[in-house]
């Protein structure tokens, strides 16, 4: 590997520090502005009145009296070695509450994406090579209707159709098997594979009118090979890219899908949390799933290096 | 071969401006007969959206004096979808003004000034960006309570980023330029330079953006209203209206189908006519 991309992978993780820290900053700093004081709060909640005396025990347990930066940088050391704290509602550790919920999110994420790879890169790809033809046209108009239309409508009309009138899927739900994951992943993955699918057709339409294709072919490749080798891995990078951007979609509608299908992931903890104004699973959710969208950047940046070595990592 | 080229160029150029008018059409006349519909509400909706409760009506299927049917208080879903219009694009029009003002001001102190100033805008502007989208938005509303003020200040305070990158970018470029130094030379104040010199360069990207940007805004607002924590009963907002539909799919579909509908129509307008700007004014950056 040469030494410009070690540096340029080095470099690339340092950033995501100081965005890292920034991401608790913001996050503490916006539970500071919440109304009221957490404390009495929780008491009203939990026995309905407020005892001075136990109060004050909470406040200096939970570190409330320190001056405000102080406690930044105790919620920043704890943040970094995985402790969230302790949720007002359950009484249970956060970290591990949002751990439990990882698996259904990332179920939904990984289905989604994969839904969205495969059929926006197909259309993509096959739009591109029939320019102008009708499924050309048509594809250009589902895109348009793919990027445009809510998915948690999207998700209410398949609910309707697919189990309420057809009765071909359970309406919602988190099960064993593989039907519950159907509409969801639909319901995620439409927008995403809309861009895809825009965006391959563009990319594979500039990249086959490339000389590089023209000489690939005057020298009597396969016209698949052409394609696979040559065509396909230059179209790639612009497809990654927006990959890279949309993830932020992906996450977002992750919050609005798993609360159309009641689906037990982190962005329903996350608005049931809101609901009940349990605030230091709020403020975990939300640093959990900021966090992890900084990974996924980082690994779609990484993955440059493998695509495309022509880039200058200076 | 030699004579076929030119055929087919002069066939995709005639395509594709086919395509752009056609994409400028159709969403400006889905954005004309939206904002016609929010002015013109009080004649349009046939009953009020809020008062005009009739519990012998529950849940009344579209047809006869229901258009689209009637909600679980007995209202009339066509008249709530009409006001809603107004919801939408006031919210829509409200969080773009306000990203353009902040997006703008901004952007023009992070490039023209440079050093610390820029450095502190751009890393705020990082640290927003590395929220997924809606995420900052939904954590501000845990924090500041659900309405659809709310709503206007979370959205407000999430989209300058990208107005104020463009910004920043474009006086970037342009303070390089020979004809500022002219300008400079001449005794132009700062503030002229940004009023005469800069900021008209910037103004057909920043179409562009703030159209797709109302669009974007819209279908975030509805989101939050979706989620419980936008606009509350009894506003007419479309993203709560398909919240409470969702209860009822099974009995009333319709409290779900055309709010979701108008959200629709309305997004793919701006995107429609946010793509059609941006094919008709920058070349460059044709999809």
């Amino acid at each position: 590997m040469p030494k410009g991309i070690t540096s340029f992978i080095a470099r690339r993780l340092l950033l995501a520090v100081p965005v890292f820290v920034g991401v608790t900053l913001v996050t503490f700093v916006l539970m500071q502005i919440v109304p009221g004081d957490p404390v009495a709060l929780l008491m009203e909640e939990k026995v309905a009145s407020v005892d001075p005396a136990a109060a004050r025990i909470m406040r200096a347990k939970w570190g409330l009296d320190d001056p405000v930066p102080v406690q930044y940088l105790k919620f920043l050391r704890n943040a970094v070695r995985g402790d969230l704290g302790i949720s007002y509602r359950t009484d249970r550790n956060v970290l591990t509450s949002i751990l439990e919920r990882l698996p259904a999110t990332a179920t939904l994420a990984i289905a989604a994406l994969g839904l969205a790879i495969i059929i926006g890169v197909t259309t993509g790809i096959t739009a591109a090579l029939r320019q102008n033809t009708v499924f050309d046209s048509a594809s250009i108009i589902l895109a348009t209707i793919g990027v445009s239309i809510p998915n948690f409508w999207l998700g209410l009309l398949l609910i309707y159709l697919l189990a309420v009138q057809w009765r071909w899927l359970p309406p919602s739900g988190y099960g064993p098997a593989f039907p519950y994951l159907i509409m969801p992943a639909i319901t995620l993955g439409t927008g995403l594979s809309a861009v895809i699918a825009r965006l391959t057709r563009s990319s594979m339409l500039d990249v086959i009118r490339a000389d590089y294709i023209r000489t690939a072919r005057a020298k009597g490749l396969a016209g698949r090979r052409v394609f696979m080798v040559h065509a396909l891995r230059n179209a790639a990078i612009p497809i990654v890219t927006v990959i890279g951007v949309q993830m932020s979609g992906l996450l977002s509608g992750a919050v609005i899908t798993e609360r159309v299908f009641s689906w037990p992931g982190i962005g329903r903890l996350l608005v049931d949390s809101i609901a009940v104004r349990d605030l230091p699973m709020v403020q975990g959710c939300v640093l959990f799933i900021a966090t992890i969208f900084i990974g996924l950047n980082l690994l779609v940046d990484l993955s440059y290096v493998a695509l495309d070595p022509r880039i200058k990592y200076e | 071969m030699m004579v076929q080229a030119p055929v087919i160029t002069g066939r995709r150029g005639g395509w594709r401006r086919a395509r752009k008018l056609r994409n400028l059409t159709i969403g400006g006349a889905i954005i004309t007969a939206l904002i016609g519909v929010a002015i013109f509400a009080p004649w349009i909706a046939p009953r009020d959206p809020i008062r005009d409760a009739d519990l012998n009506n529950y849940l009344h299927p579209p047809g006869g004096p229901y258009l689209m049917g009637a909600d679980l208080f007995g209202r009339d879903v066509f008249s709530r979808i009409v006001y809603g219009a107004r919801v939408s694009l006031g919210v829509g029009a409200a969080v773009q003004a306000s990203a353009l003002t902040l997006g703008i001001t901004l952007g023009l102190l992070s490039g023209f000034y440079g050093g610390w100033v820029d450095n502190l805008i751009m890393r705020l502007a990082e640290i927003i960006f590395a929220f997924p989208g809606l995420l900052f938005a939904i954590a501000i509303m845990a924090v500041i309570g659900p309405s659809l003020y709310n709503v206007f200040l979370a959205l407000g305070l999430v989209s300058w980023t990208a107005l104020a990158r463009l910004v920043r970018g474009q006086v970037l470029v342009i303070r390089q330029l020979e004809y500022v130094d002219a300008a400079r030379a001449l005794g132009a104040s700062n503030a002229r330079i940004i009023f005469r010199h800069i900021l008209p360069n910037t103004v057909a990207p920043a179409i562009v953006l703030v159209t797709l940007g109302v669009g974007s805004a819209i279908l975030a607002e509805a989101s939050l209203s979706f989620l419980g924590l936008g606009a509350q009963p009894p506003t007419p907002s479309w993203g709560s209206m398909l919240s409470t539909g969702r209860d009822y799919l099974r009995q009333a579909p319709w409290l779900s189908i055309y709010p979701g509908l108008a959200i629709f129509l309305t997004v793919m307008g701006f995107n429609l006519l946010g793509d059609g700007l941006r094919d008709l004014l920058d070349p460059h950056m044709q999809t």
